[in-house]
């Protein structure tokens, strides 16, 4: 269907009322998938026979808290490392040399091969 | 005993059965009303796992309401209320705590659809970009948008869902369309 036809029907639709045709063809252009995964109706069922109708919030709280961990987590880790690596170079347990791979004697070679 | 006959059964005799603890009886109802959920709970949230989630906690509310259901209106009519209100929690609790973290999805740019592409993918990308659109509306605007378009329900349908009046759908829908048609200004 051209752009154009489809955005005209979709405008269209929300003032006026579309033929079943024409409603149908919009459907199919819309709607990627109208339906549930496989088994919906046995996992509510299931649901609701365990009585988990009573803890429904809970598993809401869940899932926000899956949602919220999954974003804090890897800025979280980023920051304990910073953290870990600022704190042994203030207490000179670990040098900026060392972090670059690079130890005292390198700025001696390269004055020297410098000045050859 | 006579079996008896779920699928020919009425909506109002599936409920007082429901009533009754015949389980059988409710899962018939999600049997009839499942694709119709799973249309305004993808219409509203997107493609994604919380659709599925809203569309678990819709029926599991109906289950639990079943008794304040007085046949007033059609069942299919106080299904679909609770799936928009559902909807309409979902992305208020995702807004509200999710905005915190990072951006969400919602601000994702229609340019990042390439409608010039000729990959084989054209249909998609058209139906992507007109659906991104129908996302970017505020989630009132979205609820009419989906009743209407998605669901083909009419007006005075759309206002009895809502529990609003008449002219706030009206108003809803002028203004959905205006703000649509800016947001598909490019699809030509």
């Amino acid at each position: 269907m051209k752009p154009e036809k489809l955005k005209d029907l979709l405008l269209r639709s929300l003032t006026s009322d579309l033929g079943s045709d024409e409603r149908k063809v919009l459907e199919k252009e819309l709607l990627t998938d109208h339906r549930f995964s496989e088994g919906f109706r046995d996992r509510v069922m299931k649901d609701i026979a365990s009585g988990k109708i009573l803890v429904n919030g809970k598993r809401e709280m869940l899932r926000l808290f899956d949602s919220i961990f999954m974003r804090v987590a890897i800025p979280g880790a980023a920051a304990v490392i910073i953290l870990i690596l600022s704190l042994l170079l203030n207490q000179g347990s670990l040098s900026y040399d060392t972090l670059l791979g690079i130890d005292n004697e390198v700025d001696d070679v390269l004055i020297s091969l410098l000045s050859e | 005993m006579v079996k008896y006959d779920y699928i020919h059964s009425d909506d109002l005799e599936l409920v007082r059965h429901t009533l009754d603890g015949d389980n059988k009886a409710f899962s018939e109802i999600i049997r009839r009303y499942e694709n119709m959920v799973a249309r305004t709970a993808k219409g509203m949230l997107g493609d994604i796992q919380q659709a599925e989630d809203v569309g678990q906690d819709t029926f599991i509310r109906l289950y639990k309401s079943l008794k304040d259901f007085r046949g007033d209106a059609k069942l299919s009519t106080y299904i679909q209320r609770i799936a928009i209100n559902q909807s309409l929690n979902e992305i208020r609790r995702k807004k509200r705590f999710l905005s915190l973290f990072y951006q969400s999805d919602d601000k994702k740019d229609m340019t990042e659809i390439d409608l010039e592409a000729d990959n084989g993918e054209r249909t998609k990308d058209i139906r992507d970009y007109v659906n991104l659109a129908i996302s970017k509306l505020e989630p009132d605007f979205r609820s009419v948008v989906i009743l209407r378009t998605i669901q083909g329900y009419s007006t005075k349908e759309t206002a009895e869902i809502l529990e609003v009046p008449m002219g706030t759908v009206l108003s809803r829908l002028s203004r959905a369309k205006e703000q649509l048609k800016e947001l598909l200004k490019d699809l030509e």
